[in-house]
């Protein structure tokens, strides 16, 4: 992808945040039928179609540049969204050499790796970054390799130890997050980490999940869709920052809902690493407005159906009470009740 | 809000003597006394010389501190340790545990709070799983971390509680870390400043 980055878009103050229509086309709406539920909807993580968020392991798009931006930003203010516990050092490297060689091989305009031994060479054009250093050897990059790498990349990224039968959020780079913390989750098992998830226990969604991630393999990393929504284009929807956006749910109205309410989809892929044997968990957020979506006359449809219909443990979960029917209201007129066609292209 | 609809919260072993461990140490505040004085009757019953090698670290309950004490001590247990308050005795398990054996078996009998308080610290040493009992008894207000600020409100018993950091009224959400020994505490009001849902006793 020959990728033109909106340089000065933010995610924060003026919202200056927007899809252009090629980035609309390509957007991973998560709902395949007009109805939702929680399943374990994992499949490999295999290259899709040129064009598509999945054709390469991490999808490099049009913001690029402006999330690295907001995520030094978030970082100047809290460090501590960045945290990796001691033993999690080899699991960095490999989190470092699994990032820098997918992108210097599919994007090489914008990266470039060169190794010689141990010494690398790292280019990165768009954040104008040339970095020597010795592959681990932490003195040789100026912050921990997971830190380094993830300043550089788009979407959230945790790391999960496995040992004793169970995974336990050991290390991340948690800046761009639909409201859990990093800080608090630290050191948990798998089900500790997801406890407040409403009725998916239940379903045994996370026995499934994990048995299933337990046995992940080198070199068949997969992935799956998870989704909620969020007012404005703003990417910490943190709960440590919860204060600061909490009050824009309040001001959603049938009117503004179609700029100020966003779907929010996250593209979350699972690796497992070679040194460590530790799973990295990408979590990478895409935000599209509801009048951007609207583009797209089957989604809007779409859309419109599994908000009406969202099971009300989930309508409270994803924290959507205040301005669900303003939403669905804004998108009535887009639905004129004529059928979907399966899946989720945009027709 | 029922307690065993919360995933984050662990889950331990019930309190009988375990006598394949070689040395036990056993941590009790208040009411906590009784459970852990049944484990040592058991013992007595089934290997009475292991306890001498097992050490009760306690801290009373304000008034009924000699009685307890007594009874630890009437019990031939080897070492018991009265404390006048939960981090003097913490402070003494964190250093008993550094210098621990093998084959040390970990009690803790007491308020939900106390015992994640001591948790965090096996934690911190790596105490497996089965090398640790305990027992909830007495009061079940928690310890709450504010996410905005990252204080931590002791003795909370009602639904929300106003943050001894930053004055700000937090939710207590069923969400509980071992590492921290908390739940999590967010602000109640953020989405509607000034809209607190009424107070109500919770944790008692």
């Amino acid at each position: 992808m020959s990728a033109v980055f909106n340089l000065h878009e933010t995610f924060r103050d003026d919202f200056s945040y927007r899809n252009s229509a090629r980035a609309i086309r390509r957007f991973p709406l998560p709902f395949s039928e007009d109805s939702y539920m929680y399943s374990v909807n994992i499949e490999p993580h295999l290259p899709g179609p040129p064009g598509s968020v999945t054709e390469f392991a991490f999808d490099v798009d049009e913001h690029y540049v402006a999330e690295c931006r907001e995520r030094a930003i978030v970082l100047a203010a809290e460090p501590l969204r960045y945290q990796a516990l001691p033993h999690m050092m080899s699991s960095q490297w490999d989190c470092l050499e699994l990032i820098m060689e997918s992108l210097a091989r599919d994007y090489p305009t914008h990266f470039s790796l060169a190794k010689q031994g141990n010494r690398w060479h790292w280019i990165n054009r768009p954040l104008q970054i040339d970095q020597h250093f010795t592959f681990g050897d932490t003195a040789t990059l100026p912050r921990q390799p997971l830190d380094y790498i993830t300043r550089q990349a788009q979407g959230d990224f945790v790391v999960m130890d496995q040992r004793e039968g169970d995974l336990w959020t050991e290390a991340g780079m948690v800046t761009t997050q639909a409201d859990w913390s990093l800080d608090f989750d630290l050191g948990m098992t798998f089900k500790e980490w997801h406890g407040p998830v409403p009725l998916a226990h239940e379903l045994g969604v996370f026995d499934r999940a994990l048995k299933f991630l337990l046995n992940l393999r080198l070199g068949q990393p997969v992935r799956r869709l998870n989704w909620t929504m969020t007012i404005h284009p703003r990417l910490d929807t943190s709960p440590e920052n919860y204060p600061q956006w909490g009050t824009d749910r309040a001001t959603v109205t049938a009117q503004n809902a179609g700029d100020l309410v966003h779907l929010r989809v996250e593209l979350q892929g699972l690796w497992r690493l070679p040194r460590s044997n530790a799973i990295v968990f990408g979590i990478r957020c895409y935000l599209v407005s509801l009048r951007e979506l609207a583009t797209v006359p089957k989604w809007a449809r779409r859309v419109h159906r599994v908000l009406k219909d969202l099971h009300p443990a989930l309508v409270d979960y994803k924290g959507l009470t205040r301005y669900r029917d303003a939403a669905v209201e804004w998108l009535a007129p887009f639905d004129d009740g004529s059928p979907t066609t399966p899946g989720t292209a945009p027709e | 809000m029922l307690v065993t609809g919360i995933k984050s919260k662990p889950v331990y072993a019930p309190l009988q003597a375990d006598t394949r461990g070689r040395y036990h140490l056993m941590l009790g505040m208040g009411v906590g006394a009784a459970p852990l004085l049944r484990v040592i009757f058991e013992m007595q019953s089934a290997a009475a010389r292991v306890l001498k090698n097992t050490r009760v670290l306690y801290v009373p309950d304000g008034g009924s501190a000699t009685p307890e004490i007594e009874r630890f001590r009437a019990a031939a247990v080897g070492n018991a340790q009265t404390f006048p308050g939960t981090p003097a005795l913490l402070e003494e398990f964190r250093s008993t545990l550094a210098r621990s054996l093998m084959g040390t078996r970990l009690y803790v009998a007491g308020t939900e709070s106390f015992i994640g308080l001591a948790m965090k610290i096996a934690l911190e040493f790596n105490l497996n799983k089965d090398e640790i009992r305990a027992e909830e008894c007495g009061t079940s207000a928690r310890r709450v971390y504010c996410i905005h600020c990252r204080a931590t409100t002791e003795n909370v018993r009602t639904n929300i509680a106003s943050c001894v950091g930053c004055g700000r009224w937090l939710l207590v959400r069923d969400h509980y870390s071992r590492r921290l020994a908390a739940y999590m505490g967010v602000m109640v009001d953020a989405e509607a400043p000034g809209e607190l849902p009424p107070l109500k006793e919770m944790f008692l």
